[in-house]
């Protein structure tokens, strides 16, 4: 399989960046570590005219902790997000979570940007980031806004990218936070992600995602939880008629339901 | 973009072919006649055409020619000297960890690279590096065999002062 001719750029600022990715005269695609945008490429799901390689833009490396906050330029590996000191100190979760997906040759090369910006459902970060209200800063020509983990997309594959770079992601780790993250996988990708975070601020902040659908928050569980008395089978009554999997490769609707379910119980059990 | 690329290729300098869209494993093979990655899944699944930038294993399927500018590939012909395999391949040998070879240039390579970033490693830290190279003929645990042969030698050949071929 070979790809298809493109022109490849590489800015070294910001505003280089927005000027190339913003251009509606040509069409463009931001090229990070390739491992989405060059698989399409080559399938012929996708055809830009130009990539803009942003790996070089200055400051997107950068990686960083203020307090609570933990920031992640949008050009950092998933090998770094696994290896860096600062996430491991104070979301080691995270850590895992990059240190355990896909590859040791898609972590080297993918990002954690590019994870999000790609939207598949089928993404462990994104369920892990909405569970704790993460979000992302985008830059465009209309100057920079941020939008939650939880909103980047409309739907599958379907980022709200408007000629838009994601330039970081944002997370507070509260005090006192404890966390599980589970996950099944089949084939390359999760079938079904779960991550249950509880911390005394909060409470319980559940998250699934997979089973055909993006990550996000299950309130209902959520409140379940948080009466503090619910037993696990209570957790998971809760979350049946929540998701709507759609049948794939992957297994029918019920096979999901369940694998979703279980995933949940053992989460829970984890850290109740 | 049509220069040629300056990069460092298992040790020499050389120009790689140029063009934004060729794919490294392409400039290899076919730009250089380094036949050890190979093609299999191309989707950046089976692990089979592994190589090194700057000593960091990627799929060289699914990586631009242009991310080697400036940089240090190293592929399977990379390892060992003239007339004499590296240690990994010579581990591999012995632990019979090699049935086709279609997959062995793969793990070779993605074996240098685990050693070289966990020179201790327990069995779990094996399976995870390696779980992403797919083997049809093996069953893995001969790989997993020869990984901690060659664990075992590098370690005891650096407590003795000794030089291991690598
Ligand atoms: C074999 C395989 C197995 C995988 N397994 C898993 C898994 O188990 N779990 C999991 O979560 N993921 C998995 N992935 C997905 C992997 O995490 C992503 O491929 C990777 O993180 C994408 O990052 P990238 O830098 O390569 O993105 P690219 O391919 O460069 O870009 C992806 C998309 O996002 C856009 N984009 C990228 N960066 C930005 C930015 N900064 N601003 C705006 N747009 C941007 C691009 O234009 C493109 O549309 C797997 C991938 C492969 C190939």
């Amino acid at each position: 399989m070979y790809l298809p001719d493109f022109e490849l750029r590489r800015p070294r600022t910001v505003e280089e960046a927005v000027a190339l990715i913003g251009d509606d005269a040509r069409d463009s695609a931001v090229y990070m570590g390739g491992t989405e945008l060059l698989l399409l490429m080559k399938l012929g799901l996708a055809a830009p005219e130009v990539l803009v390689d942003c790996k070089g833009v200055a400051g997107l490396k950068g990686l960083g902790v203020s307090g609570p906050r933990l920031s992640i330029g949008a050009a950092v590996t998933h090998a770094a997000v696994e290896a860096a000191e600062e996430v491991n100190d104070l979301f080691p979760e995270l850590a895992s979570v990059a240190g355990a997906l896909a590859n040791v040759r898609v972590r080297t090369a993918g990002t954690l940007g590019g994870n999000l910006c790609f939207a598949d459902p089928h993404s462990d970060p994104a369920t892990l980031l909405t569970a704790i209200d993460a979000s992302v800063r985008l830059v465009g020509r209309h100057g920079v806004r941020t939008v939650a983990v939880a909103d980047l997309a409309r739907g599958p594959y379907d980022a709200v990218l408007d000629g838009e770079l994601l330039l970081a992601v944002d997370a507070e780790v509260p005090d006192g936070l404890r966390v599980a993250y589970e996950r099944i996988v089949l084939r390359e990708r999760p079938v079904v992600t779960v991550a249950a975070l509880h911390d005394p601020q909060h409470g319980w902040r559940i998250a699934v995602g997979g089973a055909g659908q993006l990550a996000r928050r299950i309130g209902e569980v959520e409140d379940v939880m948080n009466t503090g008395t619910a037993e696990l089978g209570d957790a998971q009554a809760a979350l049946r008629g929540q998701l709507r999997p759609a049948e794939d490769l992957d297994g029918s609707e019920e096979y999901k339901q369940q694998l979703a379910s279980v995933l949940l119980g053992r989460a829970l059990a984890r850290i109740r | 973009m049509d220069d040629p690329i300056g990069t460092t290729v298992n040790g020499e300098r050389c120009s790689l072919p140029g063009g934004a869209s060729v794919l490294l494993i392409d400039a290899l093979r076919e730009g250089l006649g380094l036949l050890g990655p190979k093609k299999s899944c191309e989707l950046s699944v089976c692990g089979s055409c592994t190589v090194l930038i700057d000593n960091e294993p990627y799929s060289s399927c699914m990586t631009l020619a242009q991310e080697a500018t400036g940089r240090e590939v190293t592929t399977v012909e990379g390892f060992g000297r003239r007339g004499e395999l590296s240690d990994v391949q010579q581990a591999f040998i012995e632990a019979g960890a090699i049935q086709c070879g279609f997959c062995t240039p793969g793990f070779v390579t993605a074996v240098h690279a685990l050693l070289d970033r966990h020179p201790n490693p327990d069995r779990a830290t094996i399976q995870r590096y390696l779980a992403g190279n797919i083997c049809r003929c093996t069953g893995y645990a001969p790989m997993l065999e020869a990984v901690e042969r060659v664990r075992d030698r590098r370690l005891a050949a650096a407590e003795a002062g000794l030089e291991q071929v690598r």
